[in-house]
């Protein structure tokens, strides 16, 4: 970008800088920190300059929206064509109450769905399971058989809406739901659009929704994005997350460097059984945090697109350039929410939102100002998804493509962000794999050293948060909270009583062997899923013909 | 006092673990209930499971002793892991990484920090050895981080040592 | 009470919520500020948290929840420390938990709730100052 001599005298300038005026002010009125560094800890310098970037390349670091290596976006348009999908993630109680707060969300301009199970429809257990006591209806819905996904999407049409789905270990299950709720309102499998989580690594690693061993986990992860090559081209296989690898503590390189980790897991597994990587590298689909230092949050995203596309095209050999494209959602920080004065959380969401807008996300949820209270009220998550809207049609941010490009701050800070993703991708690859550090406990204690790092320089008062060490104010208790009725687990035990009563046994009985045979075979298990959900088992009925083969997944902890 | 060793003869769990934690804080009057406990031990079979960290003691540990329970046996484990020498706390990780067994009310788990010195170490481990024996456990598992010295101190508690290594 | 007496803690993640950060964060800092840490894992019934109290002999027993299911687990915890016997020991939580419920919690013998944002010398200073002696 700029000729060696123009470099040079750049540089003499600025060491006259740094020893001229800068240090004359710095004797009277020193700074306000000895260093100055992002909340993921990395170090920030005074002021950028060409000299941060001196070798920069245009064409190969950052190229146009729409091509390789993507850093400046996936598409050519971005946000002039079409504005991220505003997608918020959301289910509590009964499908028929998470049925409302859905065609409520539709009516004011949400553009696509994302469905929040409860704990046990995510851990594979029934409603009226021992392991469920307290838990049904709490973070999510309670979807234990076919009946209650019917109630879930009553009245909303299958083709007109995508679906997220955060799901994971039981995902095979839940989109056999969906598929076959498809097939009762007469849509074809090709036109249902939509996600699933299907990402078993980061449960393992810091979330803990996990049923079974790593190695047949995997092979479900596998199998569903097989059948959904075949049968369900549009559907978004997996969602490789960062976002809870963020919240439990890691820093922005990290998020990145873990998730692309685990994903070249996946991708190596699909190889690995048999299939090409361009048959379903374009519906690989990533999940990232945001948190609140715009241009650190912008940088992370940026070096994750460039990174990714490297990988898939040059690990894998992809041919596609679909294939290597980081497209993802964005969720704003849940741990960056204070339950100390709640309200400032807004003005939190609006810079995380900005920073992802500036990222160049294909969609995003916006956490509501009262979550590190409760669930979401209404009121906060209208406010929530105003926030997007502001963002997308006032502030300017979604009219010009990767506005902060060129950027000195932002390209230093972006190359540095890539940097250390290799670094941790060559030392996972050393040590033989994602599977193998997280089952030594590698990837998990750096993010546990992480969280302890930050926690630390909290308690310190050196980094400052507002409202947790600094600019504390007294204030009432907070009212208006949304409760779950506790009696969602009578009500869902009478259900699931019921239908185990009621269903036609044999066509259950021999769908649920259909699929025990079929599972002890390399065959595909999603159709025979599809089958037992048709029967009416249910999520834990269906979860324990595997739990008998495969046995559960007990980690060794650390800490 | 005298309570405690009569109690852990009729077989509470409570009155073993507060008497195991007498021994780990060398209480004055360890000496005198062990006195009074020691007549009741010798039928423990006692096994040391010693080795590097990382190795998977515990997992091995884990193991055996679901394979002694599928027999009807009764288990004590005694799990060490050390103290930090700047603050003297520890983190205790054996406990999770035996969680087959854990969730057997008949398997008693103890996990215990090194609190500094190897002899006292050694002497603590033998007596709390000494007193799962005499509430009646059939077998009594003792796993440590093993470094040289720590391996022959164990040994000569146990009936049988295993040394795990790392293959390769 | 002797020199070589150490604050013994079950840091425990009852039900099936997954989210460690906080639980794992507190075991870590516990054992710095030099007590012995059991942290249990996850997916506890209030049984396993007992029994593990019960032979590690505990002082205190130290529960998170972020999933909202604190008012069912936390008193269950301490209604079966007592059935077993263990009065005297320290139970403390944390996690997400409105403030309307800590009233309840606390009478049904939970000695305190640390919401977000708490310091944790904050949360250590409370389990010195509270713990009886023996």
């Amino acid at each position: 970008m700029f000729d060696k001599e123009k470099i040079e005298s750049i540089k003499t300038k600025k060491e006259e800088w740094d020893c001229g005026p800068v240090e004359k002010v710095c004797a009277k009125f020193p700074e306000r920190r000895p260093t100055f560094t992002t909340i993921s800890g990395e170090e920030v310098e005074r002021l950028y300059t060409p000299t941060d970037i001196a070798d920069f390349d245009y064409d190969l670091k950052l190229g146009f929206p729409g091509e390789y290596p993507f850093t400046r976006g996936v598409q050519p348009t971005m946000y002039r064509g079409r504005l991220w999908t505003m997608r918020q993630y959301a289910g509590f109680g009964t499908a028929r109450e998470t049925n409302e707060r859905y065609r409520y969300l539709l009516q004011q301009g949400q553009t696509g769905l994302s469905v929040a199970f409860d704990l046990p429809t995510q851990s594979g257990y029934d409603s009226d399971h021992q392991l469920s006591m307290g838990e049904v209806g709490k973070v999510g819905v309670a979807i234990d058989s076919i009946d209650d996904m019917r109630v879930l999407f009553d009245q909303i049409p299958l083709d007109k809406v995508t679906t997220s789905m955060t799901i994971n270990a039981p995902a095979t299950v839940l989109l056999a739901m969906y598929l076959a709720l498809a097939e009762e309102q007469n849509v074809p499998y090709n036109k249902v659009g939509g996600t699933v989580q299907n990402d078993i690594l980061k449960e393992i690693i810091c979330r803990g929704q996990y049923i079974y061993p790593p190695l047949p986990s995997m092979r479900l992860t596998v199998d569903l994005i097989k059948y959904c090559y075949e049968h369900v081209p549009t559907w978004n296989t997996i969602s490789i997350s960062g976002y809870h690898i963020r919240e439990a503590g890691s820093t922005a390189a990290q998020e990145m460097a873990f998730t692309i980790a685990n994903g070249i897991s996946y991708v190596q597994a699909c190889v690995d059984a048999g299939m090409e990587v361009d048959s379903f590298g374009p519906r690989l689909s990533f999940f990232f945090n945001a948190f609140t230092n715009v241009l650190e949050e912008v940088a992370k995203f940026r070096a994750g697109r460039r990174y990714w596309a490297k990988i898939m095209k040059e690990r894998f050999g992809a041919k596609n350039p679909r294939s290597m494209m980081m497209r993802y959602h964005v969720q704003t920080g849940g741990v960056t929410l204070t339950a100390q004065q709640p309200l400032n959380n807004i003005v939190r969401v609006a810079l995380q939102t900005l920073a992802t807008a500036y990222g160049g996300a294909q969609s995003l949820h916006t956490n509501s100002f009262d979550e590190a209270l409760c669930l979401p009220t209404e009121e906060a998550v209208t406010v929530a998804l105003r926030t997007q809207q502001i963002v997308a049609e006032e502030s300017g941010a979604a009219d010009s493509i990767d506005p902060l490009a060129g950027s000195y701050y932002v390209e230093a800070m972006t190359d540095r962000i890539e940097d250390e993703i290799h670094e941790y991708i060559k030392k996972i690859d050393a040590m033989g794999g994602t599977l193998k550090a997280i089952d030594e406990g590698y990837i998990q204690r750096e993010i546990q050293d992480s969280a302890y790092r930050f926690q630390k320089e909290i308690e310190s008062n050196e980094r400052i948060y507002v409202g947790i060490n600094k600019y504390i104010m007294e204030e009432p208790p907070p009212t208006n909270l949304l409760k779950v009725d506790p009696k969602q687990q009578e009500i869902e035990t009478k259900k699931l009583k019921k239908l185990r009563a009621e269903r036609d046994q044999k066509a259950w009985k021999a769908a649920l062997d259909g699929l025990d045979k079929v599972s002890r075979t390399d065959e595909n298990v999603m159709s025979a899923v599809i089958e037992a959900v048709k029967a009416q088992a249910t999520v834990g009925e269906i979860c324990d013909v595997w739990r008998n083969i495969w046995g559960e997944y007990r980690p060794k902890e650390f800490v | 006092m005298d309570d405690l060793v009569a109690e852990v003869l009729q077989g509470s769990v409570r009155a073993m673990a507060r008497l195991i934690t007498l021994i780990e804080n060398e209480d004055s009057r360890a000496l005198y209930l062990m006195a009074a406990l020691y007549p009741h031990t010798g039928n423990a079979y006692v096994l040391g499971i010693t080795g590097s960290p990382g190795t998977g003691k515990s997992t091995l540990t884990d193991k055996i002793t679901s394979v002694l329970r599928d027999r009807e046996q009764t288990v004590g484990v005694i799990a060490v892991d050390p103290s930090s020498p700047f603050t003297g706390g520890a983190l205790l990780g054996d406990r999770i990484r035996m969680q087959r067994s854990s969730g057997d009310a008949e398997v008693f788990i103890r996990s215990m920090a090194t609190r500094g010195n190897l002899g006292g170490l050694a002497r603590t481990t033998a007596d709390i050895v000494k007193i799962m024996d005499a509430f009646g456990k059939d077998w009594v598992i003792v796993e440590t981080v093993g470094v040289g010295q720590d391996e022959v101190e164990i040994a000569k508690t146990a009936d049988t040592t295993i040394v795990v290594l790392a293959p390769g | 009470m002797t020199a070589k007496k150490r604050i013994k803690v079950i840091m425990a993640k009852p039900g099936l919520d997954g989210h460690d950060r906080g639980a794992k964060l507190l075991a870590r800092v516990f054992a710095e500020a030099g007590m012995e840490v059991v942290y249990t894992g996850l997916r506890q019934t209030p049984e396993m948290i007992v029994e593990a109290a019960l032979q590690e002999d505990a002082d205190v027993v130290g529960l998170s929840s972020l999933s909202g299911v604190h008012n069912y687990f936390f008193p269950r915890v301490v209604e079966l420390l007592k059935e077993k016997g263990l009065h005297d020991v320290l139970v403390v939580g944390g996690g997400i938990i409105p403030d309307e419920d800590i009233a309840g919690l606390k009478k049904a013998g939970v000695a305190a709730v640390f919401g977000p944002g708490t310091r944790t010398d904050e949360i250590i200073k409370f389990i010195k100052d509270n713990i009886s002696g023996s």
